[in-house]
């Protein structure tokens, strides 16, 4: 009787300290808009045959309605952002629960395939969604054991990184629409457009200002991460096992981007890869521009996040190509440069240019202001550039356009905005690629 | 697996409920299976290196036993027979085969040490020696070996055992599997405390039984140790790293507010550790050896290295200290030293010595670097220096007429006491030795009481509600070490109270690890786990 009641002690005692983390997930954590997609995977009317796996590219990119409308599919996005092949693979085991897919398009974003942190804290997201199931735990065993403790019990990284968030956390979780899991009582972080449904946001069109530097990731298949490899793997033999078609592609990035060469790199691993495993793969990068003709601007950012404008198009030319994969072969020509080279040697234009100003004050209290010029242009165009300073008052062209890329001049105390104009030699465009930084001398 | 991950939570559970429902005379075995199976989580070679260690001191304690006791039997069987010079020959070969196998014990063990861990920082200074003062070229090429997770503690376990059989304190362990168990002991085998035989392995074969009284205190000290290093700890080490890993960007207050963080975190980050092991060990009703009594209580060098690291301290006294010193060339050497330098000095002169010895073999075994060293002697050197001088402080006391026992000047020693151990931490975490002098040099420098009020110190990775909760949990912290140092037992204290205060504790220390616990990255893993 008395182990009896010490034991009933220690059920209450646990039972109270899991109410007690209950209420902080409930008063700390934001209203992600994960649960909404995944509620909407598993308790829509329509039950999904095409489900669409990947991270945020995916998600700008691919839209299931005009995937619908080509393939005659019921389709959905669960491309996430940061969603890792292991994510992939357990929200393609989630699909599977309480739906019969017959597709799977995996969309292959080179980022998450090397040089992969391992983040204890922040990695389990997929994972607090998942409703309790046989899923969720082989995620937990799969994942979870090598993982902090508090990350398995609680979602304590969100606990005290924004207290004054609290007020707004618990309103929009007293509202109906977060209970209803609707779209609406969710806070979405970095969408930058409105949702549409089924997991797709169509993202506004993106501006020029704000751009820094396009970032250049040296690809090396060497530095590939075996366990990604290994997960992709792994949906690959599920997909085998359970009779669905999975057809990888990798979404078309920032025209500028593309031209670091990393997409190509790593296309050619994902080709030798998918190959291997006898996946079908298309790389989107490679579209011509006749086909899809795209600039810059139809991406929110250099990373490649496309704005909806293009995603429609986009998908639906990809609908295309999985369509006339279905009725036997894929005429590539039809759609695709035939390489990279090819490519590159279609781009007739500077499709970027930037630059970071260092600024030195000198003993006569004027400042010199020196910078290199970072361009990516196609292959057969050579660049110049185009100084100009502007003030408020106006603006002067300091050096006209000339192959040069280091600059190095001296000026006086004041406010300044220096602008590179770029263009390729030979254009007679007023420039066909800028960038402007302020220059405060003071 | 780490003690902070969801594996080894589940880990214990399966652990402990198997354990309790054994038969109680195979429960030593369980334990042995779970500690290798816990040691095999980090690797299987490691194993190999733990198992040599295993088998070769288990031999030797046997061997020299053997030799001991044939020794024995030999002048006993012939006592009628024997002289007194005869025995003193049987004595004489008894001790020089059991030597013999003890020193190849301990150039075995050691050596294994050694080489995995020092080769390359020997390497690197031979060839610093060749290269520029002998002019000789050749190169040895550094070695990429891997370091067995623990190897520092459970070496000096083993030939602590060894070296007490050695010394017949004890009888050898006839079973290999039991030995095996005191070596590999789990909860202690990746960072200390460094167990003593003739206290722990004893209680492996006794018989357990489960007790909910006793599983509650080993979860509230786990808990207590989790909030010590996720709370604490991790949190200090955020404004440590970036102080140490940026260390030409900072000076002044920015630097020594960068120390005092390295010391919040060491301590939390080792004792947290500490408590862990422990909790983790009552689970299994294991009491084991602690290694930490409120250093920074205090009052001078030496006491504080009796009061951190504990079970380091004695081992070094018992096999290094007193070995050394009661040495016949230290003998000797004091006997030279009283008449050269008088009563007075020379009898302190070869503690003096010995002291400096253990507080090198200290540094080194913190790492293979001279920063490491040179933290060693400097530890080292206080503790010689006070010793030395001690005769001067008496006199000083005599003509200013201050009384050492008075509240105050016991407030004064612990302050000063604390500086000087924050001085020696520049040489532990500093990136180097040079690296060390420079920012000493950076603290004194740039030194500007500014900084403390116009912000800077919230530019280290912490904002300002960080901070507080930094300084409100360090501040439960030390009235929890203020109770201890007053002999109170503070879970039996918690265990006194009402049930809705107790509790109201409990709920709270737990709920603060995830709740206060830090969110970052940059810190994470136990520090004394790389030994």
């Amino acid at each position: 009787m008395r182990n009896f009641k010490k034991i009933l002690k220690c059920i209450i005692f646990t039972m109270i300290c899991c109410i007690i983390f209950a209420i902080c997930d409930f008063v700390f954590v934001p209203s992600g808009y994960v649960r909404v997609i995944l509620h909407t995977l598993n308790y829509s009317d329509e039950k999904y045959d095409c489900i669409i796996l990947g991270a945020s590219h995916g998600r700008s990119a691919i839209n299931p309605y005009k995937l619908d409308e080509e393939l005659g599919t019921n389709a959905i996005n669960l491309c996430i952002p940061s969603e890792t092949m292991e994510d992939s693979y357990y929200l393609l085991k989630e699909s599977c629960r309480n739906n019969k897919p017959k597709t799977v398009i995996l969309d292959l974003d080179y980022q998450y395939w090397y040089d992969l942190v391992e983040n204890n804290f922040s990695d389990a997201f997929i994972y607090y969604q998942l409703e309790p199931s046989k899923v969720k735990a082989e995620y937990f065993f799969h994942n979870l054991l090598n993982k902090d403790v508090r990350i398995t019990f609680s979602r304590w990284s969100n606990y005290i990184s924004d207290f004054k968030g609290i007020k707004d956390k618990v309103s929009i979780k007293l509202d109906k629409e977060y209970n209803d899991c609707d779209i609406e009582g969710a806070v979405v972080k970095g969408a930058d457009g409105p949702y549409v449904g089924n997991g797709f946001f169509y993202r506004g069109p993106g501006g020029h200002g704000a751009r820094g530097f396009v970032t250049r990731v040296e690809w090396n298949d060497s530095k590939v991460d075996e366990k990604v490899v290994k997960q992709f793997k792994d949906i690959v033999d599920y997909c085998n096992a359970n009779g669905i078609k999975l057809i990888c592609v990798t979404s078309t990035i920032t025209p500028a981007t593309v031209l670091t060469k990393t997409a190509e790199a790593s296309a050619k691993f994902f080709t030798k890869l998918t190959a291997q495993y006898g996946v079908d793969y298309y790389d989107f990068n490679l579209l011509r521009q006749d086909v899809m003709p795209r600039g810059n601007l139809d991406f929110g950012d250099w990373d490649g996040h496309m704005c909806g404008a293009l995603a429609d198009k986009y998908s639906s030319i990809m609908a295309s190509v999985i369509k006339d994969s279905q009725g036997g072969k894929v005429d590539r020509t039809k759609y695709f440069y035939n390489s990279y080279a090819t490519l590159y040697e279609d781009v007739h234009t500077v499709m970027y240019c930037q630059t970071e100003l260092a600024i030195t004050k000198k003993e006569d209290s004027t400042y010199n202001i020196s910078f290199d010029i970072d361009s990516l242009a196609g292959s057969t165009v050579v660049p110049e550039f185009q100084i100009i300073v502007g003030t408020t008052t106006g603006a002067e062209v300091l050096y006209d356009y000339t192959k040069q890329t280091k600059y190095s001049f001296d000026l006086p105390q004041g406010t300044y905005t220096i602008r590179v104009n770029a263009r390729a030699v030979g254009s007679t465009a007023e420039y066909e690629e800028y960038c402007e930084k302020p220059a405060v001398l003071e | 697996m780490s003690f902070v991950s969801t594996g080894f939570l589940l880990f214990l559970l399966i652990g402990v409920i198997v354990y309790y429902f054994l038969p109680k005379k195979v429960q030593w075995i369980w334990l042995l299976f779970i500690s290798y199976f816990y040691y095999s989580t980090y690797g299987i070679k490691p194993m190999f290196f733990i198992i040599c260690t295993t088998i070769s001191t288990y031999f030797g304690g046997r061997l020299i036993e053997k030799y001991s006791n044939e020794g024995a039997n030999k002048i006993l069987e012939n006592k009628a027979t024997l002289t007194s010079e005869g025995k003193k020959k049987i004595k004489a070969k008894t001790k020089t085969n059991k030597r013999k196998v003890l020193v190849f014990m301990l150039l075995f063990n050691f050596g294994i040490l050694a080489v995995l861990k020092y080769f390359n920082f020997g390497s690197e200074n031979i060839n610093g020696i060749m290269h520029k003062l002998l002019g000789i070229q050749y190169t040895i090429t550094g070695m990429d070996f891997i370091l067995p997770l623990g190897i520092s503690f459970y070496t000096f376990q083993s030939m602590g055992y060894i070296i007490d059989i050695y010394q017949g304190k004890y009888q050898a362990d006839k079973n290999i599997f039991k030995f095996a168990l005191f070596v590999s002991f789990f909860p202690q085998i990746l960072q200390g405390p460094i167990g003593r035989y003739n206290r722990l392995a004893h209680q492996f074969y006794e018989k357990h039984y489960f007790d909910l009284t006793k599983i509650q205190k080993g979860l509230q000290l786990i808990c207590w140790g989790f909030f010590k290093k996720l709370v604490i700890a991790d949190r200090a080490g955020i404004i440590a790293n970036q102080v140490f890993d940026h260390d030409d960007k900072y000076a002044g207050v920015m630097v020594i507010f960068g120390v005092l963080a390295y010391c919040i975190q060491l301590y939390g980050d080792f004792a947290g550790g500490m408590d862990v092991v422990m909790g983790t060990a009552e689970l299994f009703d294991i009491k084991i050896d602690a290694n930490f009594r409120q250093p920074f209580f205090s009052h001078s060098i030496s006491e504080f290295w009796r009061r951190w690291h504990i079970t380091l301290g004695t081992w070094m006294k018992d096999y290094i200290f007193y070995p050394f010193s009661l040495s016949k060339v230290m003998n000797r050497f004091g006997k030279f030293s009283k008449k050269r330098f008088g009563n007075a000095i020379g009898r302190v002169l070869p503690i003096c010595l010995a002291d400096l010895l253990i507080f090198f073999v200290v540094g080194i075994w913190h790492g293979a670097s001279w920063k490491f060293i040179i933290y060693g002697l400097y530890n080292g050197f206080i503790i010689a220096f006070s010793s030395l001088f001690q005769p001067v402080y008496d006199k000083m006391f005599e003509v200013t007429h201050i009384n050492p026992k008075t509240r105050v000047w016991r407030l004064f020693q612990i302050f000063r006491t604390f500086i000087l151990i924050n001085i020696g931490w520049y040489f532990d975490r500093g990136n180097s030795l040079k690296d060390a002098v420079y920012m000493m040099f950076y603290s004194v420098k740039g030194f500007s009481f500014s900084t403390i009020i116009d912000g800077s110190l919230l530019k280290l990775g912490l904002n300002q509600i960080q901070i507080i909760i930094l300084f409100g949990a360090c501040v439960v912290w030390f009235i929890v070490s203020v109770l201890k140092e007053k002999k109170i037992d503070v879970r039996e204290a918690i265990a006194r109270r009402m049930l809705p205060i107790r509790w109201a504790i409990y709920i709270a220390l737990i709920v603060s690890i995830p709740l206060l616990g830090t969110v970052s990255a940059k810190v994470g893993g136990f520090i004394y786990a790389q030994f």
